[in-house]
């Protein structure tokens, strides 16, 4: 007979990372009820968190291994397909050598498995071309993050961000993006006189409530960045002390800015002179603030330059390394953080330690004993670039939807037409997994143990609710098993074997163990062998030999220019309900029920101008493709600026099918936000694709509680006491 | 080099390949309970031995029956009644010292046997008087005394006081 059973997890939808508990019986969830002793979310959660875990009894699971035969996907046994695995992989190896093969890490699984899989490519196949999801969207912060203060995460906890004077938020939406997190900027910024600015092109929750929103041109966030900054050092509102004593480099910073007048910004950004000395006078009346930034940011052809520009302003007014201060670049999904802590990158292994320096390569051939591949290898971008050149002939992917969320879809899915051998490992059968020569079955995050690292630094345990669904198996548990058909001697019993590896060789995880986790316990790296961790960066030193931080110049990288036809910008991004491209929450009957479909937000004046109503279908299409849809009007965008969210597995909804290839320099990180697309109108009214009961269609006036001193006030209002009332 | 396909095939394992996997399931299960089982099974053997099994067995086959004549009894009433009695019948039960049910098995056993010998003497005084010289009568008799004296006592200390005779 079941008995209920109460298992604590962490979510495995945002980089948030909240915690709660699954009440569960049988394979049934009772409920999901969170804690206070929830370190990152306390008793918050959003839709997804508390009510989004349907899909794992979902029909549509993988539950057996798949092979391709005769033009149909046949099940087979787990001997049968890991064979066949091994085999293939084994003799692509052998014909064109260890490069000719990438795998792609997934920054939805444990950090166990991130880590095995990067061992894999490494230590089993002989290739450093390992790459995860990161790169779509993180990597540019990360980079700005080590160039200027030497650790890729953010400096501090949410906490931090709740005690801040001002949060800027450029280029995010944390309210659907990151939502337990933007409940902590609103009560800061309704209850305790925090100050708000947001730097967005788009009317979202947080804009709306802002003090000061500023709206520019799409790509143009470096140049206000950089003339603010110029500002503040010309009027002397800045840390001198922090500068003297804790960064180098400012004589070059401030060369380097002289071109961003406040002039050239209002010419370049389209904002007005006086909201950029708002700006700056705002960031200097704050003795703490932190800055908020996301895609907005990061997935331009500048994405790296901007996040520098963000931390080069934080450092010269010394907003680093005290409570309530810092850069806080948000991570989106539950484990981009910890992807790239285990080394699922062509340039580095776990700990962000180089591949191409001889003597982390020696720790790691002694740990592993083997000897370990020196050049750096391809990113995911290079890596389809690859595979069209002739070069990449095989790819391994773990629970990444690539053929969906990497940009240019056609392009890419064009590669993996040309691979001859696919392999993907992932939870449903996905669009990618169309394209696969073998089809693993994996199991989501409730079925087994692991950690997580949240957009903190925090990781967190998670334990395994349920036994894995049919003949699915954990990652970690495909991943041994994979490895030893290939000869090499893994023995790991459980993911606390794998992190107790991880933390004899990773410096940020030295101190990492699971009893140190074990329930609602959580570690922020760096972590000390004896425990102790950090949840606040840089508070004595930055980690570079000298101690200082580095301010580093920047270039300004114009947007990508297109034809005039494309005369319509395409934002893009998420919405609250759904995650990703909703292999999952689609799957979950009463989100998908709220939001059934996505919808391209258009703006009343381009509706009018283009003589559609709200419930139109439209076309859009770029020089790389097009997608239909139907619109809804709104305010929320302007202009010519349209909003496409990126919540969908429907090929004529995807957003890729109209990025292109185009990405930063620096990192390969796509630039999604590039977009220009022709609108066409296909159908010019229709049933609004809004469902009714969407918040979105509400008009919430926010009320600081019971405002009685108004009611005091009211010209017919008849006190019951002789005293008037003091207001 | 391949084209996308947008179905995969669902196979239902054939009846005897579930079963294949049942079973190993089940043996994995067994395996990891191998030390419960092991205690489990010396207690079934011991509970076979001491009939125990074989009356539960019993009262199972009456089954349905036996079912019925306790419900039905509980419908009665003064049904609850005698639930709570057999509540409380086992509650005594348990705060009793074995040794005692030991000794009345002894009497029980005994009685049992005279009843099926037909009396050789007549009764009379006499024999009473010369039964309780007997040390295992008499001994017999100092248990029934302090049985009537104890349940004497829980009598009168209930008892309502009766009216008042003025």
């Amino acid at each position: 007979m079941a008995r209920v059973r109460r298992t604590k997890t962490v979510c495995t939808y945002c980089g948030v990372g909240c915690s709660f508990d699954i009440w569960s019986k049988g394979r049934t969830i009772l409920k999901v009820e969170p804690s206070m002793e929830a370190p990152a979310n306390q008793i918050s959660t959003c839709v997804k968190g508390k009510f989004g875990w349907d899909f794992v009894n979902s029909p549509e699971r993988l539950t057996q291994p798949l092979l391709r035969r005769d033009g149909r996907f046949v099940p087979v046994s787990w001997e049968e397909a890991l064979a066949f695995t091994a085999s293939r992989l084994r003799k692509l190896r052998a014909q064109y050598g260890p490069d000719a093969i990438g795998y792609i890490s997934s920054s939805k699984c444990t950090n166990e498995e991130n880590y095995l899989m990067q061992k894999f490519a490494r230590a089993v196949m002989g290739t450093n071309n390992i790459d995860n999801c990161s790169r779509y969207c993180q990597t540019p912060a990360t980079e700005g993050l080590r160039r200027t203060m030497g650790y890729g995460g953010d400096t501090g906890s949410i906490h931090d961000i709740a005690q801040a004077d001002l949060v800027v938020v450029i280029g995010a939406n944390p309210a659907e993006s990151h939502p337990v997190l933007s409940t902590r900027i609103r009560r800061a910024h309704k209850l305790h006189g925090q100050k708000l600015l947001v730097a967005d092109l788009r009317k979202h929750d947080l804009a709306a409530r802002a003090d000061l929103w500023l709206r520019p041109r799409p790509g143009t966030d470096l140049v206000w960045l950089c003339a603010v900054t110029r500002y503040l050092l010309e009027q002397g509102w800045v840390d001198e002390r922090f500068l003297a004593e804790r960064t180098t480099g400012l004589a070059e910073l401030r060369a380097s800015l002289a071109p961003y007048t406040l002039a050239y910004a209002e010419q370049v950004t389209g904002l007005s002179r006086r909201d950029l000395l708002r700006t700056a006078e705002m960031i200097h009346a704050a003795k703490r603030m932190c800055v908020l930034w996301a895609m907005g940011v990061t997935q331009h052809r500048g994405g790296s330059e901007t996040s520098t520009a963000i931390c080069n302003l934080l450092l010269v007014t010394g907003h680093v390394g005290r409570p309530g201060t810092g850069a806080y670049p948000l991570r989106g999904h539950n484990n981009v953080q910890g992807a790239g802590d285990m080394g699922c990158a062509p340039l580095y292994l776990p700990g962000y330690e180089r591949v191409d320096d001889p003597a982390v390569r020696a720790k790691y051939e002694r740990a592993w004993g083997v000897p370990l591949p020196e050049n750096p290898g391809l990113d995911n971008h290079l890596m389809v670039e690859a595979i069209h050149a002739g070069k990449l002939k095989g790819l391994y992917i773990m629970g990444e939807e690539m053929a969906l969320v990497d940009s240019n879809a056609n392009h890419v899915q064009a590669a993996f037409r040309k691979l001859d051998l696919l392999i993907v490992q992932d939870v449903f059968f996905s669009k990618t997994a169309q394209f696969a020569d073998v089809v693993l079955p994996a199991c989501p995050s409730l079925e087994k143990d692991g950690t997580f690292t949240n957009t903190e630094r925090r990781i967190q345990r998670l334990y395994k609710v349920f036994d894995p669904f049919g003949e699915s198996r954990p990652d970690w548990q495909i991943l041994c098993d994979l490895a030893r058909q290939l000869g090499a001697d893994w023995r790991y019993q459980h993911p606390s074997d794998i992190m107790a590896e991880i933390a004899s060789l990773a410096e940020l995880y030295r101190g990492v163990r699971y009893d140190r986790l074990e329930g609602y316990r959580s570690l922020q790296w760096p972590v000390a062998e004896n425990g102790i961790d950090t949840p606040l960066l840089y508070t004595e030193r930055f980690p570079f030999p000298d101690g200082r931080a580095r301010l580093c110049p920047v270039t300004w990288q114009p947007p990508q220019a297109f034809a005039a036809e494309y005369d319509v910008h395409v934002n893009n991004g998420r919405m609250l309900e759904h995650f990703h491209e909703g292999n999952l929450t689609y799957r979950v009957p009463g989100i998908a029920a709220k939001v059934p479909q996505p919808y391209v937000e258009v703006s009343p004046e381009l509706a009018a101008e283009r003589g559609f109503a709200d419930g139109a279908k439209v076309r859009l299409v770029s020089p790389f493709g097009e997608v239909e849809l139907r619109a809804t009007v709104t305010d929320r965008v302007q202009g010519n600026q349209v909003y496409l969210p990126m919540n969908t597995w429907r090929d004529h909804e995807a957003v890729n099918y109209l990025t292109s290839s185009e990405c930063d320099e620096v990192t390969h990180t796509p630039a999604y936000k590039e977009v220009a697309v022709r609108l066409e109108v296909v159908e010019p009214s229709g049933p609004s694709p809004v469902v009714h009961g969407n918040f979105r269609l509400g008009h919430p006036h926010p009320q600081r509680g019971v405002e009685v001193e108004r009611k005091w006030q009211r010209p017919d209002y008849r006190p019951l006491v002789d005293e008037p009332p003091q207001v | 080099m391949a084209e996308p396909i947008a179905s995969i095939e669902r196979q239902t394992p054939p009846a005897a390949v579930e079963q294949a996997r049942a079973r190993a399931r089940l043996g994995a299960l067994l395996a990891a309970a191998e030390p419960a089982l092991a205690e489990g099974l010396q207690l079934l053997q011991q509970c076979s031995e001491a009939g125990l099994l074989q009356l539960a067995t019993g009262l199972m086959q009456e089954g349905e029956g036996l079912l019925e004549i306790l419900v039905k009894q509980a419908d009665q009433p003064g049904g609850a009644q005698l639930l709570k009695n057999m509540v409380a019948l086992v509650q005594v039960w348990g705060q009793l010292p074995p040794s005692l049910w030991t000794h009345l098995q002894a009497g029980l056993e005994a009685a049992s046997d005279a009843a099926q010998r037909p009396p050789t003497e007549k009764p009379g005084l006499r024999l009473y008087w010369q039964a309780l010289r007997d040390p295992d009568v008499a001994a017999g008799a100092g248990v029934m005394l302090a049985l009537l004296r104890g349940l004497g006592a829980s009598v009168r200390s209930h008892a309502q006081p009766g009216p008042r005779k003025g």
